[in-house]
């Protein structure tokens, strides 16, 4: 007899049995090495990345922050970037589409982001925005001067909020010790350079010279820009725009090939996919792929590339995942 | 393994691993420019970097002693500065003074390496704030006039479109 389920399109839900009885198969979690990570089925994996289609919704995103442990990745120097990123992506478009649940999770993880931020005083300016953006839309959530949804998580929404709030307004930077030497201004042109030369973006270098008049000048030297521009741009997009605007200098170069190519995004580190099990993972804290147990795997892969079996995931494409 | 004596500027001297005073690419050159034979009791004089910050510029090379070598390439593309692993970011806990210190003798000792992660650390300070901020974390004065300040923020307008 045929298997017939709610949604005659799709092969049925799948069972799994546990101790308090029977459970419909979502997320499953496994623990390897004390790596918690989180395995999302995908269906037919396609070679490019853009044609997922995935099963995984359901209270999909706010248990896969938990699961891949956002909440204590922030700390992690490495890792926060990726954070922030998928963070600013969520509050600036997408908060009004998460569950209540999602949203608890996402003003923790932003408390967390405050209280790094506060105790590094490094990305002020990520977290600035950051709380720009949820008061905005926090602002703009009333309907009838009532909240939409749960009042109580609204509350505690707004006590987080201002938590946070409160973090953020006591962060000040530490001034050096003047009596100690050298300070920044006794560095040589050239190793102020070389710092310049580190920031990848544009908005850093603009800030640098609105500091102080050296700065300034060292803002304006055309190869700060030409290596910034070969590092966000391909040779190619690169020779391109300087063939369509002869006699242009680098800044002018930069800032026209940014309208057309976007910014290069990079992060030290990033979720991987496993094209294999479907699982996502940070690359550091290793994969915990429990198909590498499996002979019949272990005879798939065989003739398999391996180097292409992870799979760098940005954060775009991981809010992707969950139909964000 | 031969042994090189390192003398800082203070007059205090360290026997260092031939291979890993090597890192510093001015050692280097001036050990193969001078011929210097590995018996030979010579002492290489470093007036310009102090004790203090030898011993951690020896710390930091013996530690790294087994990297591959930095690409010849002189235009380096990597922006990335939130990559320093955290033996680097334990090392470079200092205050800010033996931070700038590290960079003089990275750059006077040619140590790519040791240049790129204390510029990146110090690159890391200057992200995401504003010019204010920037000013308070090096202590350095706006010396521009009202006029001028005005200037600046006309000219990097472009850059706040997103």
């Amino acid at each position: 007899m045929p298997f017939i389920s709610k949604d005659w399109r799709s092969p049925g839900e799948e069972w799994v049995k546990t101790v308090e009885g029977w459970e419909k198969k979502k997320i499953l979690e496994c623990a390897n090495n004390k790596t918690l990570s989180l395995l999302l089925r995908i269906l037919d994996f396609c070679h490019t990345t853009s044609s997922f289609e995935i099963i995984a919704g359901f209270n999909g995103l706010s248990d896969a922050l938990k699961r891949l442990d956002f909440l204590s990745a922030v700390h992690d120097r490495r890792r926060f970037n990726y954070i922030v990123r998928l963070l600013d992506l969520l509050v600036s478009h997408r908060m009004g589409g998460l569950s209540g649940c999602a949203q608890r999770v996402l003003f923790n993880m932003l408390e967390e982001v405050a209280l790094e931020v506060s105790l590094s005083q490094q990305q002020t300016g990520k977290l600035r925005r950051l709380i720009e953006r949820v008061r905005v839309f926090s602002a703009g959530c009333c309907w009838g001067g009532r909240p939409l949804g749960s009042v109580i998580l609204w509350e505690k929404h707004k006590a987080a909020l201002e938590r946070i709030l409160q973090i953020a307004s006591s962060i000040t930077i530490t001034q050096p010790d003047e009596e100690q030497q050298p300070q920044w201004s006794d560095l040589p042109t050239e190793c102020r350079r070389e710092v310049l030369l580190r920031l990848s973006d544009p908005q850093d270098i603009e800030v640098s010279s609105e500091a102080c008049e050296h700065l300034a000048i060292l803002a304006q030297e055309q190869r700060i820009w030409r290596e910034l521009a070969q590092y966000h741009f391909t040779p190619q997009q690169i020779t391109t725009t300087r063939q369509h605007n002869p006699g242009k200098d680098w800044k002018t170069i930069f800032s026209i090939a940014r309208r057309s190519f976007g910014l290069r995004e990079e992060y030290a580190e990033i979720i991987q996919l496993c094209r294999n099990c479907r699982c996502l993972f940070w690359r550091s804290l290793g994969h915990p792929c429990i198909v590498d147990q499996d002979p019949a795997f272990q005879k798939k892969l065989a003739d398999v590339d391996r180097a292409s079996l992870h799979v760098p995931i940005p954060p775009q494409t991981f809010l992707k995942f969950f139909s964000l | 393994m031969p042994n090189i004596k390192l003398q800082s500027s203070d007059g205090e001297v360290f026997e260092v691993d031939v291979d890993i005073a090597k890192c510093s690419v001015t050692i280097k050159t001036m050990l193969e420019d001078l011929g210097m034979d590995e018996d030979e009791e010579e002492v290489v004089p470093l007036p310009n970097v102090n004790s203090a910050i030898l011993r951690k510029v020896i710390q930091w090379a013996t530690y790294h002693k087994d990297d591959p070598p930095p690409p010849e390439d002189d235009e380096n593309k990597d922006k990335r500065t939130d990559d320093i692993s955290s033996w680097d970011a334990d090392f470079l806990k200092v205050d800010q003074g033996t931070l700038y210190e590290l960079i003089l003798a990275a750059n006077y000792l040619d140590i790519k390496g040791l240049l790129e992660v204390t510029c990146k650390t110090v690159a890391n300070m200057i992200k995401g704030k504003t010019p204010e901020e920037v000013r308070k974390t090096f202590n350095i004065k706006n010396d521009f006039s009202p006029s001028e300040e005005e200037q600046v923020r006309k000219e990097n307008e472009w850059c706040e479109e997103k």
